[in-house]
């Protein structure tokens, strides 16, 4: 009943780590001229003079401000090398757009060469501190007292 | 649909079933397993659904391991030999309608002889086996995805001059954090955290933060090797972040309507 051949035979190349797939290549690809696309954009219109980005359900229905509260238009700063006017509109832009970038490469990796890269060891951790971060962050940027304006996304 | 069935025994080779699974997976794509017809939802009739789920497939690898033969029921009766035994009904199943079986041998079991079958399933004796050892899993499993591209006909074979994930871990792709050597997970799950993180700061951060909590549970369980609960992990995250955009794309109407009804009344 057994084959023969599965003993003596070395061990031959696997293909686990590449995607089989050019559906999938080509979708990585698309996602990295997306978020090219949306940072050109991003570059160009300044969110803190329009609305065409939209409003966030949010802070129109209750005006609290969230952690996300000011992300588009330090975004915007970050793109213009205003890192300091980036963290005036939102602190957590230094945190979350290397995330951002490091996906993009591992996307153009895998875009490129079919390469399947998973996420790095420590994002498991990386997440949970994140999501600390977050509360607290949103938490701060909401206590109504002067002191804290600071937190508040603001012009400089 | 799932092209592929896997059958097997929870008593037996579950940790196996799970990284074949996994295996055949990377190869034929996340859609292309259907495993643990155990799972269904209640008032679903599992005749009925064994069938569909067998008679859609076109390969069906039958784990066998040690304890595939001899498992007993709580009663101590021989599992095989109960006509609700859901590996039997599986297998009788693929033989009935004729679907291509891959026995495929783990931990050392060994083929059963068909005086020790019931006769629904005797049959499965006549089919070439594929053995599959721990210390030679990637090789193994290569004989095995050979045996299914035949019946598939897909995918394309794999580029030369490309490293076994095996003997090399693929370098890290994280720009702020790049000691060299870091493996990663072998399993390719989307944990889609940087979706959940641009939900969360640009969309609607109540609903992107049970994204980014979902996002964080599929990279856990990937973490302890649970590739379906990863997968269920990462659906839900994709659910919830677009939950965020459906969400911040109806403010984002009503907020247009408003601001236009708001300057209709002005003029």
């Amino acid at each position: 009943m057994r084959p023969s051949n599965t003993r003596g035979r070395p061990p031959s190349r696997s293909s686990a780590d590449l995607s089989p797939r050019p559906l999938a290549r080509q979708l990585s690809g698309a996602r990295c001229l997306a978020v090219a696309g949306g940072a050109v954009l991003l570059a160009l219109v300044d969110p803190a003079k329009t609305r065409v980005f939209g409003v966030c359900p949010l802070h129109w229905i209750t005006g609290f401000h969230c952690a996300g509260c000011g992300a588009l238009r330090a975004a915007h700063a970050i793109l213009h090398a205003n890192l300091v006017q980036a963290v005036a509109y939102n602190g957590m832009a230094l945190v979350t757009v290397p995330v951002i970038l490091a996906w993009v490469a591992a996307e153009a990796i895998h875009a490129f060469t079919g390469r399947r890269l998973g996420p790095p060891r420590g994002t498991a951790q990386f997440g949970k501190i994140l999501l600390a971060l977050l509360v607290l962050y949103t938490v701060a940027r909401n206590i109504p007292l002067a002191s804290f304006d600071g937190l508040r996304p603001h012009v400089l | 649909m799932s092209k592929i069935f896997i059958s097997y025994r929870r008593h037996d080779s579950p940790g196996f079933a799970g990284r074949i699974c996994d295996h055949v997976n990377l190869h034929f794509g996340n859609e292309a397993v259907f495993r643990d017809v155990e799972t269904l939802e209640g008032g679903v009739d599992f005749v009925e659904a064994i069938n569909s789920a067998v008679g859609s497939c076109a390969a069906f690898i039958l784990v066998i391991g040690p304890r595939w033969l001899s498992a007993v029921d709580a009663k101590g009766n021989r599992r095989l030999d109960n006509h609700d035994d859901f590996v039997r009904m599986e297998l009788a199943t693929a033989l009935a309608r004729q679907i291509r079986v891959i026995p495929v041998l783990v931990e050392g079991a060994d083929m059963p002889s068909a005086a020790d079958l019931p006769d629904d399933i005797k049959a499965v004796t006549r089919r070439q086996a594929i053995e599959i050892s721990d210390a030679r899993f990637a090789s193994d499993m290569d004989e095995l995805t050979r045996a299914l591209k035949s019946v598939l006909g897909q995918p394309k074979p794999t580029p030369p001059g490309i490293p076994s994930p095996v003997s090399a871990f693929v370098p890290p792709s994280h720009p702020s954090n790049p000691p060299p050597h870091r493996p990663f997970a072998a399993v390719a799950v989307p944990n889609h955290l940087v979706w959940s993180i641009i939900s969360t700061a640009c969309l609607c951060m109540p609903l992107g933060i049970v994204a980014i909590v979902q996002s964080n549970k599929c990279t856990s369980a990937l973490a302890a090797g649970d590739v379906s609960a990863a997968q269920s992990a990462a659906a839900n995250a994709k659910k919830w972040n677009l939950i965020a955009l459906a969400a911040a794309g109806v403010v984002w109407f009503i907020y247009i309507v408003a601001a236009a009804i708001n300057a209709a009344q002005q003029h």
